[in-house]
């Protein structure tokens, strides 16, 4: 049917065989030092090229901005104005607080011991939510990690642990699932990415009344929780018929603009 | 000489692929490099080393991903065999629009062959992550891209085959 000869489709073959030797290999664990010693070797030159790649988009996307600076500028000064208002708001409120404290036994939480880390990768193909960060095993990150920006707002989970590498699957995958609180209504719910774009939180009941601008935060159920910020709920969907609520939330954070983050050590 | 200029290329290549394009989402997509380097060379030189490369350039990529070990391997090896058995049976020219007709089809190939994978692993519960996002918007951002790079590497190979034989002429006149 197709022209091609006999030493092709032997060579083809071999490509082939050559591939399962390889998969296999990898899984039994032969490969690993060949592996640890490329990441080991690239992953320096990586975290460059990431770098350079930041800067590159920061100048093209400062660029592209310029043209809209004097609306940003009108909209920031507008901005300016109401936080000074709520400033006033929240200096009230923390005298008040402060108060309050003085009467109430008030138990510090112990903060979090962080591992600071570079991103310096992200998924090749395209098609999920993964990026790679600079710190392994030898510092101390285990698989099932939480993973946060300084402020300790929830990004992600690390999945694979190497050496001097692992892998943090983004909240913004599909294949995420963070247990989740609602802080203001008490509610418990499941969040996940959805295609990369934002979050949703689902199998919230329907007997909780949340409302547009609630916080999120992990949920205590998930037993590594410190109550970090996930977002804060943007849209509602509870239709009558359904059994539970969902809720889509807006995180703070850019995903595809991720460059320092810690893992959660303790 | 040339076969480790090639292996620095396809190194090369997966760096700027995991590490520097990432920044540069266009049309919610980024250029597949290694795949249209491959087919480039396919094309254009020889499908032995494009063969090599997609071998290597697979692993690699698979080396930095998330995915199964192995998907980039065996999409990037396939499509590059079917694309040869295409082009050497079907196209007998070698144009701008048959350059991006098979830029094109390598990429939907590819994209689907990828998702083909994912599907069976999936079936099988091997899958260690998410992968099926909004896809036509992927895949036809990927082509266009894909097609825009095209270019650049075909103006590469050129140059590299134009190199390797300057550099053969000269070792043999040495000897």
């Amino acid at each position: 049917m197709f022209k091609i000869s006999q030493n092709k489709i032997f060579l083809f073959l071999i490509s082939l065989v050559v591939i399962i030797v390889l998969i296999t290999f990898h899984f039994i664990g032969i490969l690993n030092p060949v592996e640890n010693i490329l990441l080991k070797v690239l992953a320096p030159i990586k975290s460059v090229f990431f770098s350079i790649g930041e800067r590159v988009f920061d100048l093209f996307a400062f660029l592209g901005s310029i043209r809209d600076l004097a609306k940003e500028n009108k909209n920031i000064k507008t901005d300016l104005e109401k936080s000074l208002v709520a400033r006033a708001r929240l200096e009230e409120l923390e005298n008040e607080n402060n108060d309050l404290r003085k009467q109430l036994v008030y138990n510090k939480k112990s903060s979090l011991d962080l591992i600071p880390t570079k991103v310096i990768g992200k998924d090749s193909n395209n098609l999920s939510n993964v990026v790679n960060i600079n710190k392994g095993l030898n510092n101390d990150v285990v698989k099932d990690r939480f993973v946060v920006v300084s402020d300790g707002i929830l990004i992600g989970k690390v999945t694979e642990v190497y050496s001097n590498y692992s892998e943090v699957l983004l909240i913004s995958d599909i294949y995420s699932h963070v247990q989740a609180h609602i802080k203001d209504s008490n509610a418990d719910g499941i969040v996940s990415g959805e295609h990369g774009l934002g979050l949703i939180m689902e199998l919230i009941p329907q007997d909780k009344v949340i409302k547009k601008g609630d916080l999120v935060t992990t949920s205590d159920l998930e037993k590594k929780s410190y109550d970090l910020l996930i977002g804060e709920i943007e849209e509602i969907d509870s239709g009558d018929n359904e059994l539970f609520q969902k809720a889509r939330i807006k995180s703070p954070i850019d995903f595809k603009d991720l460059d320092y983050v810690f893992v959660v050590k303790n | 000489m040339i076969l480790f200029l090639f292996i620095i290329l396809v190194l090369f290549l997966t760096i700027v692929q995991t590490s520097f394009l990432p920044h540069f989402e266009l049309l919610n997509s980024v250029p597949n490099l290694m795949l249209v380097f491959v087919v480039s060379w396919c094309i254009l030189r020889n499908y032995k080393n494009g063969l090599f490369g997609a071998v290597l350039g697979g692993f690699l990529l698979d080396l930095f991903s998330s995915t199964f070990f192995g998907v980039n391997m065996i999409s990037l090896t396939v499509t590059m065999i079917v694309i040869y058995i295409i082009i050497s049976n079907f196209v007998d020219m070698n144009n701008i629009y048959t350059r991006i007709g098979i830029i094109s089809l390598a990429t939907l190939f590819y994209y689907l062959f990828t998702l083909f994978i994912f599907f069976i692993l999936d079936f099988f519960d091997l899958k260690l992550s998410g992968y099926l996002q909004p896809l036509w918007q992927k895949i036809l951002g990927g082509i266009v891209l894909n097609i825009i790079i095209m270019f650049l590497f075909y103006w590469f190979v050129n140059f590299f085959r134009d190199f390797s034989i300057r550099y053969n002429d000269r070792v043999k006149a040495k000897t």
